[in-house]
């Protein structure tokens, strides 16, 4: 226990000084680490003066023990005239050492110089002009090693007698001052050496007291003894001349003695005292000045002010609620960055936050938080150097402790240049002229395009799409991107496709790729299947579209007329006609369209033909039929991409069973038909093969008739 | 190179009633917009500890799960909650639970032939006191039929984590991530040469939730229970997000009024999932429109529906290069070709025939005296891009004409009709043969080669 007061004229008030003062020449005030401590002591009276307020005076000898000390202390030296003839202090400094102080300057010491150590107390200096480097230059010249130390010995005591003297003068000036503060009255003793004995003072144990215990590390320890009321103000000043403030509040959960802290700040001196502020109101609130300090910092506050969300303070006071619940966004730009450092935004809509933290990656963010002071809506968070999803956590909250905490998260991808892989072709060696080029990247694209260099040339720009993304529920993101870039034309040798790839944070990537298209391995012409008709159908109408699927999806299909001389070509006038040219696509089905039926056996010659001149020629042959069978169209289309829709058409014999894509429909007598859940094939154009059974034919499912 | 002959087992027959006899209708798919997957999960806890010297204290946990939603596919999906309620007792004073839902779960699963309407299942159990000494115990299940899953067009990554104090000590939080992968079918078939025009739209509304502190006086997941709803968090539809701001798959952002335009093959299946940077919530729904394009060749012939009939030399032949795009998608087409677009035109003599060069006039289309006349129309599918490769054509005549002769192996309004044609990959009967050159043959040839009526107005796709 360093220094106490004891209860005085603040009813229930309690204070202890703190100071931290300059260390001169090696010495320290009394106690502590890096501060000494003082106290007030009650029991004196007097007026406060300042230390320091010491009159000009002659500039010191400089040569002087004495006088050097002085000067270090900062002491203004005194003229003989301006010396109390009586009632003054005066300290006398000979070559043996100080001697007791005189209340009257004597008249041998008239011609010494003196300084004002405090109010009315002198040093004088009548050491006749000893110097701190005579010792060492008298050893050089004709002392021996061992009377050198001797001698130094003899200098360093006498200037540690003289800084002695003056920090206890000084000490005594200072609580004496600061005894004033509080209408206390200690008079400066006039003799002794142990000054520190001489400012014992008492304080009832009983009452409400308040000790310091250490400072260490910026902060100050405290104890609150008996407070056995619900709450304190813990109030300070680094100035007694001004008033006190409300630093911290305590709640003291031992009455006997209650341990707190105090930041020190930075500050030289602190005083610190203690009030019961249960039940303190003022201004004619209701509510506590304990309870608007708690939650605001301030007691300028009233039952009518609004809370965060609107109700008063006194509701929230009186209900047992945080007035102060905070409510905010936190805003990116974007998601999606490429540097490591990301600002951010705090938009906050609802209440005051005084302190944020912010974590990273950490699920357990609350229990880890490190609480900073709230200063900007404008933070910048740092999300380390591993590329990925980052879990960005940002916490606010009010003053107390237990304030509210509000937590909002930002899910931040520090995003990586993108990876282009290609899955097909397989081969950097393609024998086909049009390529399917299919890739996927790692990450969620902004955009990608290809260029393409070849024989012909170099086209740049060219489209490619993402085709999927694939949504990653662990990472909570978008992650596989998969493209392609459709109808890619080679020429022979080398080709040259270059990827460009951005993803969302602006990191770009191009990546060249080689095809060599070579026509050496087309030794075969491309495999050909008709789907639809297949041979001897009977087939309603005037015209009908064959399809099939063919190997090569570069390669051409034709259907000609086979007429039954064998003959393929009508020269009619010297025009070539009958030659049908199928569309293809990608995936090789093949559509020839209206191709025309009349009347009996119509035969088609399927020709395909590949790139390099390998044919292929198919024939087919179908009857033309009597009757008439139509399919309408579905409508509204958006129908053809369900699992089943419903059909309908004309028929023009009643009693025939119509069969649509394997289920079996309704003629319905009237020269229509109908038919429900019929399947819907996959592809970008659906098939409906419509069959009519005559009653005596068995259908699908073995049976005969409508 | 290979040639191979294949030959079916030829039969020579006669169509008659009473054998099997078919049809088919081929249709085209049109575009269309579809979820190609949504995933979602939602989990908190709500608890409120109001009376903490005697303990009192509800407690709400809640989880909801969407794994795996495709359109038109089989799925499943979950929500539970489990609310429990303790409190001094009014009668005796004494801690006791009161209220004690259990796990009230809702499963919902549907096969594929069964979307969108599904079936749902709801399993409950509950335990409450509603007087002292008097508990409640029951527990059951209840179909709800065709209730559908809770499936949004949405995005969601979202955390809070909060706690307060009022009315009691509060705990609150709730973790809630979902995303809907969107894709656009562009319909038709997939050949090289289709790529369409498409104008994609998207509408998208930032949600932000409520507060929490607002929402607890509201919230309960089970009394309040219908579909989905019940989370902690109010969802409130806030502001309209502006279309600029939106990105649309690897298209980039919408323009000022909400479109963006796209130029995508035929019979693809791309991603157009809209994305909005530094957003964590937000609903959005997707629009698309595929704007087709068109080549025209109109025919008149002096003797329609004759065949080749040398005699007939006149006559004349015409183009269009057409398009389904509204202006505002136009701009996408340079200026100098504008002029060309969705109008007729035709190659006329200027000055003497087979001397010089000829010139390219408008034709307005009409058989009404109104426009020029045709007896033979056939209409084909291009791709956009094909079309400014028409109208590039088109321009090039207007520009540099050749010379015009109407002669054999001349170059006239056939040959350049037939070029129009051949400038978008659509394959014409050829204008320098010998019998071609006139429109009497030309209409013929183009009439055997797409069969069908003379003026057909059924687009075909390209041969």
């Amino acid at each position: 226990m360093k220094k106490v007061t004891k209860e005085n004229g603040f009813s229930k008030n309690l204070i202890v000084g703190l100071s931290r003062a300059a260390t001169v020449a090696g010495f320290l005030f009394w106690a502590g680490v890096g501060f000494a401590q003082t106290a007030v002591v009650s029991g004196f009276s007097g007026e406060a003066v300042p230390v320091q307020a010491i009159s000009e005076t002659p500039p010191a000898q400089s040569d002087s023990i004495v006088a050097v000390t002085a000067d270090a202390y900062g002491l203004s030296q005194a003229p003989l005239e301006s010396l109390p003839v009586m009632g003054g202090t005066f300290w006398i400094v000979e070559t043996n050492g100080v001697i007791p102080p005189f209340p009257c300057l004597p008249v041998q010491y008239w011609n010494c110089q003196a300084w004002q150590m405090a109010d009315g107390i002198y040093l004088v200096d009548a050491t006749g002009g000893q110097v701190p480097q005579a010792p060492r230059l008298m050893a050089r010249q004709s002392m021996t090693a061992n009377t050198v130390d001797s001698v130094q010995a003899a200098v360093d005591a006498q200037g540690n007698a003289v800084a002695n003297l003056i920090e206890q003068v000084q000490d005594a000036q200072f609580m004496r001052e600061t005894a004033a503060m509080f209408g206390l009255d200690m008079p400066m003793l006039d003799s002794g050496t142990e000054y520190s004995a001489n400012f014992a003072y008492s304080f009832d144990t009983n009452s409400l007291w308040l000790e310091i215990t250490n400072v260490s590390n910026g902060f100050s320890y405290y104890n609150l003894h008996n407070a056995t009321n619900q709450v304190y103000a813990i109030m300070t000043t680094t100035d007694l001349t001004q008033p006190f403030s409300v630093e911290s509040e305590l709640f003291p959960a031992d009455t006997n003695c209650q341990p707190f802290n105090l930041q020190n700040n930075g500050r030289q001196y602190l005083f610190v005292r203690a009030m019961d502020w249960t039940g303190v109101t003022e201004n004619g609130n209701t509510t506590p000045d304990w309870w608007f300090w708690e939650y605001f910092g301030t007691t300028a506050l009233s039952d009518t002010n609004l809370d965060s969300f609107g109700s008063t303070l006194l509701s929230d006071y009186e209900d047992g609620t945080d007035p102060n619940i905070i409510s905010f966004s936190l805003v990116v730009t974007n998601t999606y960055v490429n540097t490591m450092s990301v600002p951010a935004q705090l938009n906050i809509t609802h209440g005051w936050p005084n302190y944020m933290a912010v974590v990273i990656d950490d699920t357990n963010y609350i229990a880890d938080a490190i609480w900073q002071t709230y200063t900007s809506s404008n933070i910048t968070v740092n999300l380390g150097l591993n590329g990925g999803w980052h879990d960005v956590w940002v916490g606010l909250k009010g003053l107390p402790n237990n304030a509210t905490q509000t937590w909002q998260r930002k899910h931040i991808n520090l995003a990586l240049p993108p990876v282009i892989v290609i899955t097909n072709p397989i081969s950097t060696t393609v024998s086909q002229p049009l390529i399917q080029i299919y890739g996927y990247c790692q990450e969620q694209l902004a955009s990608i395009s290809y260029d393409l260099s070849n024989a012909l040339g170099v086209a740049t720009g060219l489209p490619s799409e993402i085709t999927d993304q694939y949504y990653d529920p662990n990472s909570r993101g978008f992650t596989t991107n998969y493209f392609e870039c459709l109808d890619v034309p080679l020429t022979n040798g080398l080709n040259t496709v270059t990827i460009h790839a951005t993803d969302l944070a602006g990191n770009n990537t191009t990546t060249n790729f080689t095809f060599t298209l070579d026509y050496s391995s087309k030794t075969n012409p491309p495999l050909v299947q008709v789907t639809w008709p297949s041979v001897g159908t009977q087939i309603s109408g005037s015209s009908f579209t064959c399809r099939g699927v063919i190997g090569d999806p570069t390669a051409t299909v034709t259907a000609q007329v086979v007429f039954t001389n064998g003959d393929t070509n009508i020269f009619y006038n010297g025009i070539y006609t009958n030659v049908y040219v199928a569309s293809v696509e990608r995936n090789g089905n093949f559509w020839l369209e209206n191709l025309p039926i009349s009347a009996g056996t119509n035969i088609y010659s399927i020709v395909t033909k590949d790139v390099v001149g390998n044919t292929t020629a198919t024939n087919i042959s179908v009857v033309q039929s009597s009757l008439v069978l139509t399919i309408n169209p579905v409508t509204p289309d958006s129908q053809l991409w369900q699992p089943t829709v419903s059909l309908s058409g004309t028929i023009s014999i009643t009693n025939y069973a119509v069969w649509v894509n394997g289920v079996k429909g309704h003629n319905n007598g009237n020269g229509t038909w109908s038919a429900n859940n019929v399947p819907v094939n996959d592809s970008g154009t659906a098939s409906f093969t419509a069959t009519a059974y005559a009653p005596n034919e068995q259908q699908p499912d073995g049976s005969y008739g409508n | 190179m290979k040639t191979q002959l294949i030959a079916f087992c030829l039969f020579i027959s006669v169509g008659f009633a009473g054998a099997a006899t078919q049809t088919v209708l081929n249709q085209d798919k049109p575009s269309q917009i579809y979820i190609k997957k949504y995933y979602m999960t939602d989990s908190g806890s709500y608890d409120n500890t109001y009376d903490p010297f005697f303990g009192g204290n509800n407690t709400v946990t809640f989880s909801a799960s969407v794994p795996n939603w495709s359109d038109w596919t089989s799925g499943t999906a979950t929500l539970s909650s489990h609310l429990t309620q303790t409190g001094e007792s009014w009668f005796n004073g004494q801690l006791e639970p009161y209220y004690d839902t259990g796990d009230v779960t809702v499963n919902w699963s549907w096969p594929k032939a069964k979307w969108p309407n599904l079936s749902a299942t709801q399993n409950i159990s509950y335990n409450y006191v509603d007087s002292p000494g008097t508990s409640q115990y029951g527990s059951g299940s209840f179909a709800n039929s065709n209730q559908p899953a809770p499936v949004f067009m949405e995005h969601c990554d979202m955390s809070v984590n909060t706690s307060y104090t009022g009315d009691g000590v509060t705990f609150i939080s709730e973790n809630r991530t979902a995303q809907a992968t969107v894709k656009l079918r562009t319909g038709g078939k997939a050949t090289s040469k289709l790529r369409n025009l498409f104008a994609i739209t998207v509408g998208a509304n930032q949600i932000t939730p409520n507060n929490p502190y607002d929402v607890y006086l509201g919230m309960n997941p089970l009394w309040g229970f219908t579909g989905v709803s019940g989370y902690l968090f109010e969802r409130v539809n806030g502001t309209n997000i502006p279309s600029q701001n939106i990105a649309v798959g690897s298209y980039g952002n919408l323009n000022a009024n909400g479109v963006l335009y796209k130029i995508l093959p035929d019979n693809a299946d791309v991603d157009v999932t809209p994305s909005i940077a530094g957003v964590d919530y937000y609903n959005f729904g997707v629009g698309r429109t595929k704007y087709q394009s068109y080549f025209e060749v109109f025919v008149n012939q002096p003797n329609p529906g004759t065949n080749y009939t040398l005699t007939d030399t006149t006559g004349h032949a015409f183009w269009q290069f057409k398009t389904d795009a509204p202006a505002d998608a136009l701009q996408y087409i340079t200026a100098s070709l504008t002029n060309f677009v969705n109008r007729s035109w035709g190659f006329y003599p200027h000055g003497s025939n087979c001397g010089l060069a000829g010139q390219l006039q408008n034709d307005s289309i009409g058989n009404n005296g109104n426009g020029h006349p045709y007896s033979v129309k056939k209409v084909f599918y291009i791709g956009f891009p094909d079309l400014i490769n028409g109208l590039e054509f088109t321009r090039g005549i207007s520009n540099a004409p050749p010379i015009y002769c109407f002669a054999a192996y001349g170059y006239s309004c056939v040959g350049a009709a037939t070029d129009a044609g051949y400038s978008v990959g659509i394959t014409l009967p050829t204008w320098w043969n010998p019998w071609n050159w006139m429109p009497q043959n030309f209409g013929a040839a183009v009439a055997l080669k797409y069969p069908g009526p003379l003026a057909d107005e059924t687009p075909r796709y390209s041969n």
